[in-house]
């Protein structure tokens, strides 16, 4: 168990890097550099660009300028923004709580409201209920989050009154963002958790479990959903991504503090250090989670960890 | 010689549906209620977008002061926006760009991924390696960041939102057809036509093609749909089209300002997204539930 949690962690490593050759390409392609964006408006002569620039060593050659790219990060070092001047760590460290709290509640709606969705639609197959969930479903995958956010704002802020419709705070500034975060999760994790639920309600086990006289609740809960929780924990590992990217949105439209509000700032104004970083930390905790999600399939399916 | 050995029939016959194979499928994607209906949806939306400025009462772009701000009303039934622009008009010739922007994104997507997972999976061995650790790569971005990632390095606009979106479209088209190119390469007639010295190239195209041709169709249907949101998402963010452009994420964020005022601003464009999305997720769905062999 524990060599193959290793073994996992060490691939990180590989794909990080090749995370950091990315990012750092997509920066290297823009046209203007990092001197550009911090002079442009200054009037700065030639030659004092040209001087910042070898100072900061951006005449270096592409693999030169990569590696000292990776060296700087490994120390940990982010830089700082060519806007506000601040560290980016700091900048990084005050933002994180606003999108972790943010993300982790809409994944926590989209899988407490998705799975027993799912679920009572794969139970109650072609009912009202399975049809109706299913015309959720589709709904929730079809609509842009933008717009779902918009509309809870018209009814439930402006003409309702119920929530504020913009800022950051307490729970009542988180319930609108999330359940718009959510939304589409719970359309996906209700597909899928419906789908590969029908796959094993059939199989022999569950049958023999049935005749076994358990309770149907206990052959759906321990046996039935114990197989189908493995496709639904990768959908969820990559619901995690389609959050990260939506916070982006989401916290856009509620004008939420957050890493995703920052990032599309930093695109706006080409603050360089903050978007390489704020991408990469993007990168790395969706790589993390799937991680996660590989070493819970080892959980729930023995035959895993020795395959 | 190599040519000769594609033509005899048990190739033919394998690697090729067969006209009742097709008509088999046309017949139960007509009795799909779901594809049915997004392919309703779609082909009304193709014909909005084709005869946008016959279906279009006024031009997208043209400036009325006078009438700024006007709820929907029997002149202007989805309202005006805060230019006095109409909104039935814009909403009309959005179709056009969300359209263009699903189909060019998705080609992009479609040519380099089905380039990448042919080579990875009929090559295999180093090829394969080095590929498929690129597209590791790829996939360890969540999509949208992805994206907002190749438009930052393209620079803002529509045509830039569309290669970026076609980027990161590109790991889905990648890994489907290398899984299948993997499993044809398994065929018989492939092995034949290998020991009886068919060249590579031939091969793949002959042999190896038609065999991916069905789940790419599938995967491009429902990628059309995930590229429109991304696309409307970027133009949403101020990266994608930018004004008087009439693109649905665009008009969107240019009324949340207003919507205490002038709800329509957001709830049409709004809805023009969700009812194409839907299109192409109801289209993807019916014609997965046909043309893939394991639900058949």
């Amino acid at each position: 168990m524990w060599t193959y949690i290793v073994r996992r962690l060490l691939i990180v490593i590989p794909v990080m890097l090749g995370v950091a050759f990315m990012v750092f390409s997509a920066m290297y392609l823009i046209p203007g550099d990092a001197v550009d964006a911090m002079l442009r408006d200054t009037g700065a002569s030639a030659e004092a660009m040209a001087r910042l620039r070898a100072q900061m060593g951006l005449d270096q050659p592409f693999h030169v300028q990569f590696l000292r790219f990776l060296g700087v990060l490994a120390s940990g070092d982010l830089g700082r923004s060519l806007v506000t001047g601040r560290l980016v760590s700091d900048q990084i460290v005050s933002q994180l709580p606003a999108t972790i709290e943010l993300t982790l509640a809409a994944l926590a709606i989209a899988i407490l409201i998705g799975v027993p969705l799912g679920v009572v639609a794969a139970l109650r197959r072609g009912s009202w209920i399975d049809t109706s969930s299913m015309v959720v479903a589709l709904v929730g995958v079809s609509m842009p989050n933008f717009w779902l956010g918009l509309l809870f704002i018209l009814f439930f802020s402006l003409q309702l009154g119920w929530f504020p419709a913009s800022g950051t705070g307490g729970w009542r500034y988180l319930v609108l963002p999330a359940v718009t975060l959510g939304f589409s999760g719970v359309a996906i994790i209700a597909r899928i958790t419906r789908s590969s639920l029908l796959e094993v309600i059939h199989a022999d086990y569950v049958r023999t479990a049935h005749s076994k006289g358990l309770k149907a609740r206990t052959v759906v809960l321990k046996h039935a959903m114990r197989n189908s929780m493995a496709s639904v924990m990768t959908v969820v590992g990559l619901q995690f991504g389609a959050l990260l990217g939506g916070s982006v949105v989401v916290e856009t439209v509620f004008g939420r503090q957050g890493l995703g509000s920052l990032t599309v700032g930093a695109i706006q104004r080409a603050d360089l250090p903050v978007v390489q970083a704020t991408v990469m930390l993007a990168a790395l905790a969706f790589v993390l989670v799937n991680l996660l999600v590989d070493v819970s399939y080892s959980l729930l399916d023995p035959r895993i960890r020795y395959g | 010689m190599a040519t000769r050995v594609i033509d005899a029939p048990a190739g033919a016959q394998a690697a090729r549906p067969s006209p009742s194979m097709l008509r088999r499928a046309i017949r139960k994607f007509i009795g799909h209620p779901g594809g049915m209906v997004g392919l309703g949806l779609f082909v009304a939306l193709v014909l909005i977008a084709v005869f946008a400025p016959v279906f279009a009462p006024y031009d997208p772009l043209r400036v009325d002061p006078i009438v700024a701000l006007t709820p929907p009303s029997a002149e202007h039934w989805m309202g005006t926006d805060t230019l006095g622009r109409d909104v039935m008009s814009r909403v009309i010739y959005g179709t056009r760009i969300s359209l263009r922007l699903g189909v060019v994104s998705v080609s992009i997507g479609l040519s380099l991924g089905v380039l990448i997972g042919v080579l990875a999976g009929y090559l295999g061995g180093r090829v394969d390696g080095i590929l498929m650790r690129f597209i590791d790569m790829l996939l360890a971005f969540p999509s949208l960041i992805l994206a907002l990632v190749a438009v930052f390095a393209l620079g803002p606009g529509l045509t830039n939102a569309m290669i970026a979106v076609g980027i990161s479209s590109i790991p889905a088209f990648a890994r489907i057809t290398r899984g299948e190119v993997l499993s044809a390469k398994e065929n018989l007639y492939v092995q034949s036509a290998q020991a009886l010295g068919g060249s590579e190239v031939t091969i793949m195209i002959r042999h190896i093609l038609p065999n991916i041709i069905a789940p790419n169709i599938v995967m491009g249907a429902l990628m059309t749909g995930t590229a429109i949101l991304a696309g409307a998402a970027l133009s949403f963010l101020g990266l994608g089209a930018q004004s008087p452009t009439p693109e649905w994420g665009l008009m969107l964020s240019q009324g949340r300002g207003f919507m205490s005022l002038a709800w329509w601003l957001t709830f049409f464009p709004g809805l023009g997204i969700m009812l194409t999305v839907m299109a192409m997720n109801l289209l993807g769905d019916g014609l997965r539930d046909v043309l893939d062999p394991r639900t058949r």
